[in-house]
């Protein structure tokens, strides 16, 4: 399974999804490319690709151009694709030339975002998530849920990774009534902080590091400090609204849809964390709570 | 007595930012160190996360008891369903830094309350 020519032309797939093959393929190319040498992504097979994805893409593109790589695309032969990677602003991204997104599209634009400078993510979030006409059938309840699920999930990166950017990318799906959304950094991967933080992880699998990161109450923070409640809150949150949230790092490979987990020990390495939370828009629960609690009463 | 408000620190309706907490919970602790009384005051704030709570409030329970925090935190105008988070928050800070619980296991089970 192996996409790279002589030439340094990358032949996409004719199908990239967000799954463990699609991460995969992506694995390979971010290690492929981290060298001074000008690349070719070639799509003349692709005939779908999820547009969310583009965040893996740009991640890979950014961190390689440091090692000295140069991309090139290639063989936009369907319209479709063009237009997808239009409409979320890649295209203009990858390409001096690019037409302006349609109006109507469903895309959340790709975009770059300094760890260190948090307003810019929370502005983008709140300009292209869920805004009214995408979510007319979700309750206000949920729609919290969901921003408090992404900026949960944005603050691991920021206190975790160690990394300087992260990539977001996002996509509506009308038809389904569910959103995508996601977010990679290229740093520290889940295993680097779960096998250094206690020796008795010290050989965990990328797999098993993903696995005791997302359970309840565990964190790798220092002892002066608490945590490890983020993740398992939108855990929480997903399983009620029908959504799904997949983890790409180092060589793990981790998904929870409707409470199931599978989880695959993959064979090449991502460099990095690539997250990936899909909710269902048309979430109709509440999560009103109607019990007061006295303030006072929970020190 | 000394006061806080959350969206000075954080200029907007929402408190999710750890590093936001970290000045949240300077401002506390040095009160706690003249043993003066604080609140903290989080009139239009309409989202937080444990990530912010954490490092204002939860980090406190490393430090101080819970009768300290009792006596010297006031906390005014956090929505119901935000306290609610921040019970969460406590709760898993007096496991965490408790003199019962173990120091080289981080792996415990939570009862969330919801």
């Amino acid at each position: 399974m192996i996409w790279f020519s002589k030439s340094n032309r990358i032949d996409f797939p004719s199908s990239l999804k967000t799954d463990n093959s699609g991460f995969s393929f992506l694995a390979a190319v971010l290690s492929e490319t981290a060298r001074d040498a000008k690349f070719i992504f070639d799509f003349k097979q692709v005939e779908w690709i999820e547009a969310n994805l583009c965040a893996v893409l740009g991640a890979i593109i950014e961190t390689n151009k440091t090692h000295g790589a140069s991309f090139t695309f290639e063989n936009f032969n369907n319209s479709y694709i063009e237009n997808t990677l239009r409409n979320n602003g890649f295209l203009t991204y990858i390409k001096e030339k690019a037409g302006k997104p349609s109006v109507k599209h469903t895309g959340i634009p790709f975009q770059k975002f300094d760890l260190k400078n948090e307003d810019e993510l929370e502005e983008y979030i709140y300009k292209y998530v869920l805004t009214n006409h995408q979510v007319p059938e979700m309750s206000e309840g949920a729609q919290k849920k969901v921003y408090r699920s992404i900026f949960e999930m944005y603050q691991n990166s920021v206190m975790h990774s160690g990394a300087q950017f992260i990539f977001v990318c996002g996509q509506y799906y009308k038809f389904k009534g569910r959103m995508a959304l996601t977010m990679v950094e290229i740093g520290k991967t889940f295993k680097e902080n779960v096998t250094s933080h206690n020796i008795k992880y010290a050989y965990y699998t990328g797999k098993q590091s993903i696995e005791w990161a997302v359970e309840s109450g565990n964190t790798t923070k220092p002892a002066s400090e608490t945590g490890g409640l983020g993740l398992d809150l939108i855990r929480e949150f997903l399983k009620i609204n029908g959504g799904k949230l997949q983890i790409r790092s180092a060589d793990g490979y981790w998904v929870e849809k409707k409470g199931i987990i599978e989880t695959v020990d993959c064979q090449s390495e991502f460099q990095g964390s690539i997250v990936n939370i899909e909710f269902n828009l048309r979430d109709r629960n509440s999560y009103y709570t109607s019990e007061d609690i006295d303030i006072d009463s929970i020190f | 007595m000394d006061s806080i408000r959350i969206t000075d620190i954080t200029q907007s309706k929402r408190a999710i930012s750890a590093i936001d907490g970290d000045k949240v919970f300077d401002k506390i602790q040095a009160a706690f160190e003249h043993e003066t009384p604080i609140t903290i005051d989080f009139e239009g704030i309409d989202l937080t996360i444990t990530a912010f709570l954490n490092a204002s409030i939860g980090k406190l329970y490393s430090k101080y008891s819970s009768e300290q925090i009792k006596k010297f935190l006031e906390i005014k105008n956090l929505p119901n369903d935000e306290v609610k988070l921040l019970k969460i928050v406590i709760d898993r800070a007096k496991q965490r830094f408790s003199k019962e619980y173990p120091q080289d296991l981080d792996s415990i089970d939570i009862v969330n309350e919801d």
